[in-house]
C-alpha cells in the first residue's frame, strides 16, 4: 500500500493560528496612509511630510525593505534546507524528522499550493506524490526573477494522466518535445504543438490507473527548459499509431528555436498547485 | 533616499502655472489657490501612495494587423515581462552562445574581492558572482537597473526574505543615477572638483559612499483648452551627506533615469547620413524644430561620430556607453577605462581598489556588448483599429512625428549581418532637441546644451508597465503616463504639446492608445 493514499485521506489541519501574511498588512497600512494623507489636508501638511521621508517618490517601493524579523512568516516553513511557503489555501506540515513534508488544504490548481523559494539555479528535483488521482490535476511552474517561465500540467483522468507544457522562451509560440525513457534509454520522441498533451496509461489498459512519480526541473546548456517525471509503477505512453511502449521516465521539452528567444539562464522558484486535497514532498535536490 | 512636498516649492509653481496654461488668461487669485492647495493634497497624497499594480492590456494580438514588420521583429509574447529580452527574430544560430554568454555578463552579481566564494554559497551553485565590485559605485548589477532589460529593479518576491547586508545592498527604490558637473571658462562641462561626474552612492565597506542621493518634488499644475486640471511632479535632486565636504556651490546636477534597451544595436546601425537628413540644425524650413547631430568623438578611431546612446545621445557606440556603464555605474575596469572609479585626489577609494588589469576581459566587453545590440524591439501591438489609426493620425498631426520619426533604416555592410538594411520603428530621430526650461538639467554634455536632450524612442513604450512593473518616462523619471510626458515637452516641442492641450479629449485618448500600442 503507497503510504501517500493514507495522507491524501488524512483531515485538513486547521490553518496556523496566523499572523496575516506579509504582502496583505503591507497594503493594510498603505491604504491607512493614502485615506489619512488625503484626510490631513494642508493644515497638517509638514506633519505628513515625516511619514513620507524615506521614501524616494510616490509610486516607488519602501526605500527599507522589511527586515528579516518580520521574515517567518507562518505560511513559511523549512524542509530539505529550502523555504516553503503555502499558496492560497494550502497549508504546511513538515514531518517531525524533516523527512517530508506535508502539504494540504489543495482544492484549487490555479491558486493553492506550495512555493519552494530556491537560490539561483539550473536544476530542481523532488521525490514525493504530486501526481494525484483521477478528477484531479496539477499545476508546477518555475519562475526566475518573479516571472513564471515554464508550466507542467498533469491532468489526471480514469485510466490515464495527460502531461503537458508551455514554455515561454520563444518569441512566439512553439511545437515542444516529449522524450520517453524506459531503464535509461530512449524509446520515443513525439512532438508536440502548443496545447496538446502526452497520455500516460496503464501499459495493460487498466482502469484504476494511477501513476505517481518524482518531477525535476532543469535549463539545459542551450537554454532550454525541461520539466522531468519519473513514473513509478507501470506506466505506458500511446502513441499516435495507437501502439503502446512502457516508459519510466518521460521529459516535455522546450526547443529554442534561437529566432526571438529569450536567454533563460537560471531559475530560483518552483510552484507545486494541485486540486489533489493533499501531497508530500520528500527529497529536493538542486544544483 | 527622501522626498518632501515643501510648501515653497508650491508657491514657485505660480510661476510654472502661467507658463504651462499659455493659452488662457492668468487665473483668477482664487484659483491659484486652488491649484495649489489641489497641488499639495495630490502631492501629500501621492507621496504616502504606492503605486497599484496596472492591469496588463489586453488586446488580441493580430499579427500583420498592423505596419510593416522588419524581418528583425517578431510579436513577443505580448504582456509578458520578458517582453524587452528577446533576441532578434533574425538572429542566426552561431550567435546563440554569444547571447547567452552577454545575458550571463549582463545578469552577474559584482561582489567585492574575496566575497565570491561567499556569495556563490549563499545565492545558489548556478549564481552569476564576480568578484571585482567597486570600490565605489551606484548598484552591483547592469540587470540591478535595467531589470529585465527595461528600467527598473527586480521586484522582490514578497515571498522571499529580504537580505539585509548594510551598503552594498540595494535600498528597494527606482534606480536613478546622479551626473554632476562645472562649466568651465569656455561653457564646456568639468567634474566636480572632490566627486567627478558622476555620484556613486555606494561604496565598499571601509569607504563612505560619496553621498545620499535625494530630491525634492517641484509641482507643476496646468490645465487642458477644456478645463481639466493637472498636476505634474518633478525631481529637484540633491546630495545630502557629502562625504568628503560640500559639493562646489555651482555644481550642476543631472538626475537619469535608465532607458531601456531594446533595438539598440538597430539604432546603432542606422548610418550617419540617414540621422544627418534629418536634421535641421538651423530650422531652415521654419516649422520650429531643429534636431541636430549630437557629434562626438569616437576615442577608438578620433571620428568625429554621431553620439546616439545615453538621454543627451553623448556616446557614439554600444561598446562605450557599456565600458563607462561598468567603470561608473559598477566599479568595473575593461580595457576601455582601466581606471578605477575613484574622483582625482579620493586616495581612500584609490587605497581600497586593488584591481591589477582590467576586471572585465575584451572578450567579455565584447559578449556584452553583442547582447545589447541584439535585443529586439517588441512588434507594436494591435487594439482597436479605428481608434488606433485615429491615434497615429493625431500623432502625425500634432507634429509628434517630426522628432519622434517612425521609421528609420540600417545601412549595408554591418559587421553583424542581422542588422543589415533592417527597417525598424523606434520613433526617434536620435538627435538632439531643446525641450525647454522645465526639461533642462543645464547641465551641457559634450555638445548638447543644458536644454538638449535625444529624442527618446517610443518603441516597446505600452509594454514598459508589463516589464518594468511602472511607467517611469523622461530622463529624470519624472512622467508617469504618456500623457505626464507631452505636458512636460517645451522648446522646439512646445507647439506639438500646445497642440496636444488644445486638442479634444477624444483625440488625446486616441494618441495615448496608440502610443500604448508602441
Ligand atoms: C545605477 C544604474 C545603472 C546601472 C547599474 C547600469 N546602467 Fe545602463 N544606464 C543607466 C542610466 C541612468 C542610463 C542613461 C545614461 C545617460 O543619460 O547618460 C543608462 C544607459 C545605458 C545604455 C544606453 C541606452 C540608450 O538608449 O541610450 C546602455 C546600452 C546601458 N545603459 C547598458 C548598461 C550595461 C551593459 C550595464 C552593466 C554594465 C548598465 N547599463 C548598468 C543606469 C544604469
Ligand atoms: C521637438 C522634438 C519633439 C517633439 C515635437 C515631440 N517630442 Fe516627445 N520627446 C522628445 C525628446 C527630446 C524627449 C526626451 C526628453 C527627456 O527625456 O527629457 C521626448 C520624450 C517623449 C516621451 C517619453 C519617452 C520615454 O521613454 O521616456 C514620450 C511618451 C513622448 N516624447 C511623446 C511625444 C508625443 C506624443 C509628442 C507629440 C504630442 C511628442 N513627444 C513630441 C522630443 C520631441
Amino acid at each position: 500500500m503507497q503510504p501517500t493514499s493514507l495522507v491524501r485521506l488524512a483531515p485538513r489541519l486547521a490553518p496556523p493560528a496566523a499572523r496575516r501574511p506579509l504582502a496583505a498588512s503591507r497594503l493594510g497600512s498603505r491604504a491607512l496612509a493614502r485615506s489619512l494623507g488625503l484626510a490631513l489636508g494642508l493644515g497638517l501638511a509638514l506633519a505628513a511630510l515625516a511619514a513620507c521621508h524615506d521614501e524616494l517618490a510616490p509610486d516607488q517601493e519602501p526605500a527599507h525593505p522589511e527586515r528579516p524579523a518580520q521574515l517567518a512568516a507562518p505560511r513559511c516553513v523549512a524542509h530539505q534546507g529550502l523555504t516553503h511557503c503555502a499558496l492560497g489555501a494550502a497549508t504546511l506540515t513538515p514531518s517531525r524528522d524533516g523527512a517530508s513534508l506535508w502539504v494540504g488544504g489543495l482544492g484549487d490548481a490555479q491558486r493553492d499550493g506550495v512555493a519552494i523559494l530556491l537560490p539561483e539555479v539550473t536544476r530542481f528535483a523532488q521525490t514525493g506524490d504530486v501526481l494525484g488521482p483521477a478528477g484531479s490535476s496539477l499545476l508546477a511552474r518555475s519562475m526566475s526573477d518573479g516571472v513564471a517561465t515554464s508550466s507542467l500540467v498533469a491532468q489526471s483522468r480514469r485510466g490515464v494522466v495527460e502531461l503537458s507544457a508551455t514554455f515561454t522562451g520563444a518569441s512566439a509560440p512553439l511545437d515542444y518535445q516529449a522524450r520517453l525513457y524506459h531503464l535509461g534509454a530512449r524509446v520515443g520522441t513525439l512532438q508536440l504543438g502548443q496545447g496538446a498533451s502526452l497520455p500516460i496509461v496503464d501499459p495493460n489498459e487498466g482502469e484504476d490507473f494511477d501513476a505517481d512519480g518524482d518531477s525535476d526541473f532543469h535549463i539545459d546548456p542551450a537554454g532550454a527548459c525541461i520539466w522531468g517525471v519519473a513514473l513509478r509503477g507501470r506506466a505506458a505512453v500511446r502513441l499516435p499509431d495507437g501502439r503502446t511502449v512502457k516508459v519510466d521516465r518521460v521529459e516535455l521539452a522546450e526547443q529554442v528555436s534561437v529566432r526571438g528567444s529569450y536567454p533563460y539562464l537560471t531559475f530560483d522558484r518552483i510552484d507545486y498547485l494541485s486540486s489533489m486535497g493533499a501531497f508530500t514532498l520528500r527529497a529536493e535536490t538542486t544544483r | 533616499m527622501s522626498c518632501a512636498v515643501s510648501p515653497l516649492l508650491a508657491i514657485d509653481d505660480l510661476r510654472d502655472l502661467r507658463d504651462l496654461r499659455g493659452l488662457s488668461r492668468r487665473p483668477s487669485r482664487a484659483a491659484r489657490a486652488l491649484h495649489v492647495a489641489l497641488a499639495l493634497t495630490l502631492g501629500l497624497a501621492a507621496c504616502s501612495e504606492h503605486r497599484a499594480s496596472r492591469p496588463t492590456q489586453s488586446t488580441t494580438p493580430e499579427p500583420g494587423a498592423r505596419e510593416r514588420r522588419a524581418a528583425s521583429q517578431a510579436v513577443p509574447a505580448a504582456g509578458s515581462r520578458n517582453a524587452y529580452g528577446h533576441a532578434l527574430a533574425n538572429l542566426p544560430l552561431e550567435r546563440w552562445p554569444e547571447v547567452r554568454a552577454g545575458k550571463a555578463l549582463f545578469s552577474t552579481s559584482w561582489v567585492p574581492r574575496g566575497h565570491g566564494d561567499r556569495e556563490r554559497a549563499e545565492r545558489g551553485p548556478a549564481s552569476l558572482v564576480r568578484e571585482g565590485l567597486g570600490p565605489r559605485f551606484n548598484a552591483t548589477s547592469c540587470h540591478g537597473c535595467h531589470f529585465k532589460d527595461g528600467r527598473g529593479q527586480p521586484p522582490r518576491d514578497p515571498l522571499r526574505p529580504a537580505r539585509d547586508r548594510g551598503q552594498d545592498e540595494p535600498t528597494g527604490a527606482a534606480p536613478v543615477l546622479l551626473r554632476l558637473g562645472l562649466i568651465g571658462p569656455g561653457g564646456e562641462l568639468l567634474p566636480e572638483p572632490t566627486y567627478g561626474g558622476q555620484l556613486q552612492d555606494r561604496a565598499l565597506r571601509g569607504l563612505r559612499p560619496e553621498g545620499v542621493l535625494a530630491w525634492n518634488l517641484r509641482l507643476v499644475v496646468g490645465q487642458f483648452a477644456d478645463g481639466t486640471p493637472f498636476v505634474l511632479r518633478a525631481p529637484v535632486p540633491r546630495v545630502d551627506a557629502p562625504a568628503r565636504g560640500p559639493l562646489h556651490p555651482e555644481t550642476r546636477l543631472s538626475l537619469r533615469q535608465p532607458p531601456s534597451l531594446i533595438g539598440l544595436g538597430l539604432l546603432e546601425a542606422v548610418p550617419a547620413q540617414a540621422l544627418e537628413a534629418l536634421a535641421d540644425p538651423q530650422d531652415a524650413d521654419g516649422d520650429g524644430i531643429s534636431g541636430r547631430v549630437h557629434w562626438v568623438r569616437d576615442p577608438d578611431t578620433g571620428l568625429r561620430v554621431p553620439g546616439r546612446f545615453g538621454w543627451k545621445a553623448s556616446q557614439p557606440s554600444l561598446r562605450l556607453q557599456n565600458a563607462t556603464a561598468l567603470r561608473e555605474d559598477l566599479g568595473v575596469t575593461t580595457s576601455v577605462f582601466p581606471d578605477p572609479p575613484c574622483a582625482p585626489g579620493d586616495a581612500d577609494c584609490l587605497a581600497v581598489d586593488a584591481a591589477s588589469g582590467p576586471e572585465l576581459t575584451d572578450l567579455e566587453l565584447l559578449q556584452l556588448t553583442r547582447y545589447t545590440r541584439l535585443l529586439m524591439p517588441p512588434a507594436p501591438r494591435s487594439g482597436p483599429l479605428a481608434e488606433l489609426a485615429r491615434g497615429e493620425a493625431a500623432f502625425t498631426a500634432l507634429g509628434c512625428a517630426r522628432c519622434h520619426h517612425p521609421r528609420l533604416r540600417t545601412g549595408a555592410g554591418a559587421d553583424l549581418p542581422e542588422l543589415d538594411e533592417q527597417e525598424l520603428e523606434p520613433y526617434s530621430d536620435l538627435l538632439l532637441h531643446d525641450m525647454g526650461p522645465q526639461l533642462a538639467d543645464d547641465r551641457p554634455d559634450g555638445d548638447a546644451s543644458g536644454r538638449e536632450w535625444r529624442t527618446a524612442p517610443l518603441w516597446g513604450l505600452g509594454l514598459l508597465h508589463v516589464v518594468s512593473g511602472e511607467v517611469r518616462l523622461l530622463h529624470d523619471g519624472r512622467a508617469h503616463s504618456a500623457q505626464e510626458a507631452i505636458l512636460w515637452h517645451g522648446g522646439e516641442a512646445q507647439a506639438a504639446r500646445d497642440a496636444f492641450l488644445r486638442a479634444s479629449g477624444a483625440d488625446r485618448a486616441a494618441l495615448l492608445t496608440f502610443l500604448d500600442s508602441l
